[in-house]
């Protein structure tokens, strides 16, 4: 979380002062480190009237580009457990590594009266194999257009957008990318079944994207074989097998622009637990095939969000 | 099992859920007659069963009846099966399960003062009557509607969600398991809509 954070902030010093910062990484590291511990360990202990309204873990944990939902798709819910007239906000630390690469994700939400969900996110992808970095800032919006996961027939749904920017595209233009920057929609929908299996209550999730993304954004945006938009599914299943643990998949459609980066479907299996309203620990085994020319991708996968 | 059994049981317990109402609340609760603790039982829960004498608006009404149409069925189809009032437990969990979650009431200020002026016992026993009804056991609930129950309460959905995370709260205090807690809050979750229909 410290060095993550420290790079962020030392991104947008300029010249010279960067440097200083970058030289300082190392000492300073430890201070937010050992901050984040007592902060962590605080909020484990917190009391629970103090966070928003809504039960527990119906707000997901932060998914891979910032916005609540599960590991790799976004959901309907909103950030945090704020409620009407309510507000939550979400600070989450995610690493994942497969064969030949490694993610890590630094991201936080706002949660607006359960209205309006705000998400900054911060990717880093490191090229384990093929040498190199690839890094993108993420800016979320997702409006809750209707409903409640549990008290409405029809769950919940709500309108997603992810502004992203490459922070250094050359890679990505090497690879056909069209572009370095680019939006993705999408419209999501969440809702929860009571006692459906085994008397568990069972979270089901839908979302529609358009998207240009290579790779979510990291390899770019459109390709040589196909530079437009295109309309991709994700969908997960979440069991809660008590109110504070919940197992479940994942799958996401992803489009495929690249000639020679073939692209491939990402899927999931995960299991989160909810600590309490404020802390959460999320661990996955990622399948995500394909990337940048090197084949069947897999890994594990850790996040910790924290929320107040 | 008679109302009357059901006031008994709930007249001990009550005594100790009231004592806590008075110690929580600054504002005095004082036990009036049947009718009018009725009427001051709109000050009630989201979840409960409480009187009111007010005639529902006639725009409304359609909305409600639209609302419950489905509930109404539903408990047409379930009428004979005892299979969830059984899996709680029966009417002692009832019991302890809404005598444990008035003590959580009791203690949330956020929806505390909804029961300033509420007859704890009477709402104890209305509250344990529904929730036998709505698990298909051997009880009929002749409440108001949840919409009539609630109306103009000013209740938002913090007030709801807290509810919700008190009842379930008690039932896993209770003892109660997974499949019939839940099956429980699902049918009580459907009523969130008439709950918040009339709120201004």
């Amino acid at each position: 979380m410290g060095r993550s954070r420290t790079q962020v902030r030392s991104r947008r010093l300029p010249g010279n002062q960067r440097q200083r910062a970058k030289h300082k990484r190392s000492t300073l590291s430890c201070i937010p480190a050992s901050l984040a511990v007592l902060v962590l360990a605080a909020l484990l202990s917190a009391p629970t009237a103090q966070a928003g309204s809504r039960l527990l873990a119906t707000g997901g944990v932060t998914q891979i580009e910032g916005a609540a939902g599960g590991g790799v798709s976004p959901w309907a819910v909103l950030a945090g457990t704020a409620s009407e007239g309510e507000v939550s906000t979400t600070a989450s630390i995610t690493q994942a590594r497969v064969d030949d690469y490694s993610l890590a994700m630094a991201g936080v939400a706002g949660n607006f009266h359960n209205r309006l969900e705000v998400s900054l996110a911060r990717q880093r992808l490191d090229l384990d194999t093929l040498g190199g970095r690839l890094e993108q800032d993420i800016l979320g919006a997702k409006l809750r257009l209707y409903g409640d996961p549990l008290y409405d027939t029809w769950g919940t749904w709500s309108l997603g957008v992810q502004r992203k920017r490459m922070v250094d595209g050359d890679l990505a233009k090497a690879l056909g990318a069209r572009d370095t920057q680019g939006t993705d929609i999408y419209l999501a929908t969440s809702k929860l079944w009571f006692a459906a299996i085994g008397g568990r209550n069972l979270l089901t999730n839908l979302t529609l994207r358009s998207t240009r993304a290579n790779q979510g954004g990291l390899l770019g945006f459109g390709g040589d074989e196909q530079s437009g938009r295109s309309l991709v599914v994700e969908g997960s299943l979440g069991l809660m097998l008590t109110p504070s643990w919940i197992v479940g998949v994942e799958y996401r459609q992803k489009p495929d622009n690249l000639s020679v980066a073939a692209e491939s479907h990402w899927r999931d299996v995960y299991v989160a637990h909810f600590f309490n309203k404020h802390v959460s620990l999320t661990g996955a085994w990622l399948d995500l095939g394909d990337i940048a020319g090197l084949a069947d991708q897999q890994g594990g996968y850790l996040s910790l969000q924290v929320a107040l | 099992m008679t109302t009357s059994s059901l006031i008994a049981l709930g007249a001990s317990r009550g005594a100790a859920l009231r004592h806590t109402f008075l110690r929580k609340t600054s504002c005095p609760v004082t036990l009036k007659s049947f009718a009018s603790s009725m009427a001051l039982a709109i000050g009630l829960s989201v979840l409960g069963g409480c009187a009111n004498a007010t005639s529902p608006h006639k725009v409304d009404a359609r909305h409600e009846r639209a609302i419950t149409a489905e509930a109404g069925t539903e408990a047409e189809v379930r009428r004979g099966d005892t299979t969830l009032y059984t899996a709680l437990g029966g009417k002692p969990v009832i019991d302890d399960v809404v005598n444990d979650f008035l003590y959580r009431i009791a203690d949330d200020e956020r929806i505390r003062h909804f029961f300033v002026n509420t007859d704890i016992d009477h709402f104890q026993v209305t509250f344990a009557t529904q929730l036998c009804d709505i698990s298909n056991g051997p009880c009929d609930y002749q409440g108001p509607s949840m919409a009539r129950a609630h109306q103009h309460m000013g209740l938002t959905e913090v007030h709801f969600n807290a509810m919700v995370e008190h009842l379930r709260a008690a039932l896993i205090e209770q003892g109660v398991s997974a499949g019939p807690r839940n099956q429980l809050l699902g049918r009580l979750a459907r009523l969130h809509d008439a709950v918040m229909l009339r709120q201004p």
